[in-house]
């Protein structure tokens, strides 16, 4: 019944204008396996400067202090590098910067990521707290009299931008047509926790970078991990007490 | 040998039926192949070896520092929770926070060095099932823990280099082995579903 060949007459099949907006198209892509390796160095070379770049604080911090200022110079190069990586990715990047075609449902899943974190960060650190020191994000900038709005800055919006572009952006797109979706997301949350360089935070930030992972792939877009990152940046500031007055 | 005209064949050199073989592809061979899968799991033997290095450290350095904390602890219970002590670098503190601090890093130095060599374990059978993520991320936490440890300690840098630099090259070349056979065997597997029609 298949061999009976089409009428020459027949219809061709109806075009749409504009292709339909998909979720998931990159799970088709797939890189020749020779090229494989010079598709994945990049994601290498980011690693190892973000990494270089918060040695270079933690040297900082060891020999000056708490220094805002080697942590704004940080913040800049951080941005410079993963700006010049996202370059490289343009299209993709920028294709998942898109907002129009996210509905209530993202933005409901966005708010149960950040309920997720929320939960499981506060009980790391309620356990951890025995063990580990937990560090005063905000005392530093008290410390030094600068603004609150210093602390918005270099602590809220700078991070969430950077590193969402950096690992649910640049890192994701790299890796997933090399080595598929799962691994991609796991191996992309491993080195955001080990990026923060704080065996304390190895948990509870690749917990994170999982759950701002499936928020990526689920939504489609880098807006929504960007604005979870940042709420719960924010939410930690509040809770040091950025609203009350300065002294 | 010279009965043979030059023209019978476009290679001379290439025997009569070469065009009935598949064309020569390199790193595709069952060598190739191998070489690769022996990287890769000379590689997971680096993590176990970092992981076991981790574990012993952490149990031999945790019981060392116990003691030394045991004795700090038994000088500050000769003082008042309330007295103020200089410590070396200048800075003031209460007896009761310090002693607060000698309890926590002792769980310090036991725990980190441990939850890390569990962590490494973790690593070496994921990379049984998943070699590439689990080695890059054997890669990065093993570089950013030694980068911390130089920070907080310079010397440490040149303790035991020549391990830190075979488990470096070691690991890096298992993450390059094992992301070419990964790409290869799905070209393969592509390759077969376009040959048969069906998803291989």
């Amino acid at each position: 019944m298949t061999d009976e060949p089409e009428p020459p007459d027949a219809p061709p099949e109806p075009q749409p204008s504009t292709p339909a907006p998909t979720r998931e198209p990159r799970a088709s892509k797939r890189v020749a396996w020779d090229a494989a390796w010079h598709r994945f160095v990049p994601a290498f070379w980011l690693m190892g400067l973000l990494l270089a770049s918060n040695v270079a604080l933690a040297v900082c911090i060891r020999v000056w202090g708490d220094t805002l200022v080697g942590d704004a110079v940080v913040t800049a190069l951080d941005a410079a590098i993963v700006g010049a990586f996202v370059l490289h990715e343009w299209p993709a990047v920028r294709a998942a910067l898109r907002v129009r075609h996210l509905g209530w449902r993202d933005w409901l899943l966005a708010g149960g990521a950040l309920v997720a974190i929320g939960v499981v960060v506060q009980l790391w650190f309620f356990i951890g707290a025995r063990v580990f020191e937990i560090l005063e994000v905000l005392e530093p900038f008290r410390e030094n009299g600068w603004p609150p709005w210093s602390a918005v800055v270099l602590v809220v919006l700078c991070p969430a931008v950077v590193e969402e572009l950096a690992f649910r952006g640049f890192l994701l797109e790299r890796l997933e047509p090399l080595i598929g979706r799962r691994d991609a997301l796991l191996l992309q949350a491993a080195l955001f926790a080990i990026l923060h360089m704080l065996p304390a935070m190895l948990p509870s930030h690749f917990w994170m970078g999982l759950v701002l992972g499936v928020v990526r792939i689920r939504t489609g877009s880098l807006v929504p991990c960007m604005c979870v990152h940042g709420a719960w940046n924010l939410f930690v500031l509040i809770e040091e007490g950025l609203l009350e007055a300065w002294p | 040998m010279s009965d043979q005209p030059e023209s019978a064949h476009p290679n001379p050199s290439a025997p009569p039926n070469a065009s009935a073989r598949p064309p020569y592809r390199p790193g595709r061979g069952r060598h190739a192949r191998a070489e690769r899968a022996r990287k890769t799991r000379n590689a997971g033997r680096w993590v176990l070896v970092i992981a076991i290095i981790q574990l012993l450290f952490g149990i031999w350095f945790g019981w060392k520092h116990g003691d030394e904390a045991d004795a700090a602890l038994r000088h500050l219970s000769t003082m008042e929770a309330d007295e103020v002590v200089e410590l070396e670098n200048g800075e003031k503190t209460t007896v009761a926070d310090l002693r607060a601090a000698v309890e926590r890093e002792r769980l310090q130095v036991f725990v980190i060095p441990i939850g890390l060599g569990v962590v490494f374990f973790g690593l070496y059978f994921w990379a049984r099932s998943s070699p590439v993520p689990a080695l890059t991320t054997a890669l990065g936490l093993f570089v950013a823990v030694h980068a911390l440890e130089a920070v907080v300690e310079p010397a440490s840098i040149v303790r035991g280099i020549v391990v830190k630099i075979f488990c470096v090259a070691g690991l890096a070349s298992g993450v390059r082995s094992a992301l070419l056979q990964r790409a290869l065997d799905r070209e393969d597997e592509d390759e077969q579903e376009s040959a048969t029609g069906s998803p291989a």
